[in-house]
């Protein structure tokens, strides 16, 4: 079990910048993450993750700014005597050491007694179902088994905060789905802090407490995944996390509701009452909207809802999705398989589609990426 | 695919004769070292020891051997002080001047080590220094670094760099991570590079010949009476040298084939 001493962040970085020669890895970002929870650092490669998570540990210096881990300034201090452990993408084991040997490591440079070192060293074996492993050498691990070790590892020595560099990226798919719920359980289990770099959406979603979103060296948007999908606030934050019906066209405000005119769609909220643009961009997640067989030929615009033409249909086994051609958009519809209440189309189905007010979340237009 | 009984004929004929090309003048020298006549010529007239007899207890070639050993000893411990740090940087960075740098440490595997041996001849007197042990030692270093340097720099680019981080991040100090991770991976190989210096050294002439001064190595003892003749005892001590080089060698070979623990 791991207690921090104060009751402020487990890590926060201030201002942090940094400059690889004439490349701006990260500029001015700041991030403060609470005792025990799993962060995610999500963005794609590039976007100045893995320097950020690089630069907590010490293995980078940071331009500017400051880094502190359990509200004790470390920006300077060196990375050995960081209280976080590091989970690297390629496990770093030690090729010339047995795993139980890598698995002690920490614990025996500390100078930790033998039989401490020994128990502690079996206790995390068993608890990464490594059990009869220990003696083996670290090439005749399997790439699930030699990221058990890597984790084991980086853990022997109960550090506060833990910092995993994409530890799931070299496993196959079934792998990493249960490893990613098994990482999630033990870090409720011990009560460290994660901060976890991934460049897959999915992965950050299921696993995490908090999201934060990265792009070109700085903060996109943080928050509960619930958060980040279901409110993006930018057109980048939109995209990334999932999938998104983007419409674009000036706003208005009429009698406390927020209009946005996409042409043939016109799109009403009265739940955007701080939106205070005039252009902008209006997001709709795909199962926030609803689709059903054409009940009349009125052509007049109605608000959110839109009349069509499907025009493919898949069936992807958990969900049916449709893309379904209004007049000048298209949009992506997905819907629940297997309820039999649900009416299924086919190619060609003239529909209706509608949305509620609160799946439209409305983005500033000054995001154009 | 199977070759035929020609081939296979013609295949070992020419691999025997390569081989008799090889190593049948250095059998010779050994066969006649223990020929009990005194004259490097056939017929052979019987067994002795007493040209390695007369060897052992010659003083002035012990002083050799002992010079030797201290040069060839000195040598290898100033490559590796002076050449472990330049094979990481070799290794782990990537820039012009690292190539450089890299082409510079190559270079005296190209020049003559005649004209080596006359240059540093030329600069110890025109500095004043006086020539000794140490200043064959230096030539010898200057001779042997890039050996120990490539050889290392080879095994060390096959180290991934992150696990001294990831000792770092486990809380080891940089010369601890150095002590635990590092030097345990590099050891066989700096052992290996460490033994061919030690061969080379105990071989090399020219250089010695011109940095030395007054003292003797074997490989100069062995050119002095050379110029008398062909000796037994000259035989007898170049006997001995192929032996401690070929146990070098085999040193060597089980170092290469051992894995990196």
């Amino acid at each position: 079990m791991t207690t921090t001493s104060s009751s402020g962040p487990a890590v926060a970085v201030e201002s942090i910048s940094k400059r690889f020669g004439a490349v701006q890895a990260l500029s001015g970002v700041s991030l403060a993450v609470a005792p025990g929870r799993f962060v995610s650092l999500l963005g794609p490669s590039g976007c100045g993750k893995t320097t950020l998570m690089r630069i907590i540990a010490g293995l980078d210096r940071q331009s500017e700014g400051r880094v502190l881990i359990d509200s004790r300034d470390m920006s300077r201090t060196a990375p050995h005597r960081r209280p976080v452990g590091l989970v690297f993408q390629r496990y770093a084991l030690f090729p010339h050491m047995t795993v139980a040997e890598n698995v002690g490591f920490a614990l025996r440079l500390r100078g930790a007694d033998r039989s401490a070192t020994q128990a502690r060293v079996q206790e995390l074996l068993d608890l990464f179902q490594l059990g009869q492993f220990g003696g083996r050498s670290i090439d005749q691990l399997s790439g699930g088994q030699a990221q058990r070790v890597a984790l084991a590892r980086a853990l022997a020595d109960s550090p506060p905060v833990l910092l995993l560099d994409e530890p799931m990226s070299a496993l196959d798919l079934k792998l990493r789905q249960a490893m990613q719920l098994e990482l999630r359980r033990l870090q409720k289990q011990i009560g460290a802090t994660f901060l976890f770099v991934t460049h897959d959406q999915d992965e950050a979603m299921v696993m995490s407490d908090e999201i934060v979103l990265m792009n070109n060296g700085e903060i996109v948007q943080q928050g509960t995944p619930e958060e980040v999908y279901g409110r993006p606030r930018s057109l980048f934050s939109a995209r990334f996390l999932g999938e998104a019906n983007l419409f674009s066209g000036p706003l208005r405000r009429e009698a406390g509701a927020t209009l946005l005119d996409a042409g043939s769609l016109l799109l009403k909220s009265h739940a955007a009452a701080g939106f205070a643009a005039t252009r902008g961009w209006a997001c709709i997640r795909p199962e926030a909207i609803r689709i059903e067989a054409r009940s009349d030929n009125k052509t007049e615009r109605r608000p959110n809802a839109a009349a069509g033409r499907v025009r493919e249909a898949i069936f992807q086994g958990a969900y049916r999705r449709y893309v379904v051609e209004l007049d000048g958009h298209s949009v992506l519809v997905q819907q629940p398989a297997g309820s039999d209440a649900a009416p299924t189309f086919g190619e060609g189905d003239r529909v209706d589609v509608s949305w509620s007010e609160s799946g439209i979340t409305y983005i500033e237009d000054a995001d154009n990426a | 695919m199977t070759y035929g009984r020609a081939s296979i004929i013609a295949f070992t004929t020419y691999t025997c004769v390569l081989l008799a090309f090889l190593f049948a003048p250095i059998a010779v020298v050994i066969l006649f070292s223990f020929d009990s006549k005194g004259i490097a010529a056939f017929p052979f007239q019987g067994p002795t020891l007493s040209w390695y007899q007369a060897v052992i207890a010659d003083p002035i070639i012990r002083k050799a051997a002992l010079n030797s050993v201290i040069v060839a000893v000195g040598t290898t411990l100033a490559c590796i002080l002076i050449g472990t740090s330049a094979a990481f940087v070799i290794a782990r960075t990537r820039s012009p001047s690292t190539t450089a740098f890299a082409g510079l440490m190559a270079l005296p595997l190209l020049l003559p080590h005649l004209l080596l041996g006359i240059a540093l001849l030329s600069f110890f007197n025109s500095i004043g220094i006086g020539l000794s042990l140490w200043t064959a030692i230096i030539g010898h270093v200057l001779i042997t670094l890039p050996f120990l340097v490539f050889t290392l720099s080879a095994r060390i680019a096959g180290i991934d760099p992150q696990l001294s981080e990831a000792a770092a991040t486990l809380g080891a100090s940089p010369a601890k991570a150095f002590a635990t991770v590092t030097l345990p991976l590099i050891r066989s190989a700096m052992i290996g590079a460490a033994l061919l210096v030690v061969a080379w050294s105990l071989d090399e002439f020219s250089v010695s010949f011109l940095t030395i001064g007054s003292s003797n190595t074997l490989p100069i003892i062995i050119w002095g009476q050379m110029r008398a003749g062909v000796s037994p005892t000259v035989n007898a001590i170049s006997a001995l040298m192929v032996l401690a080089t070929i146990l070098l060698v085999c040193i060597v070979h089980r170092l290469a084939d051992l894995k990196f623990r």
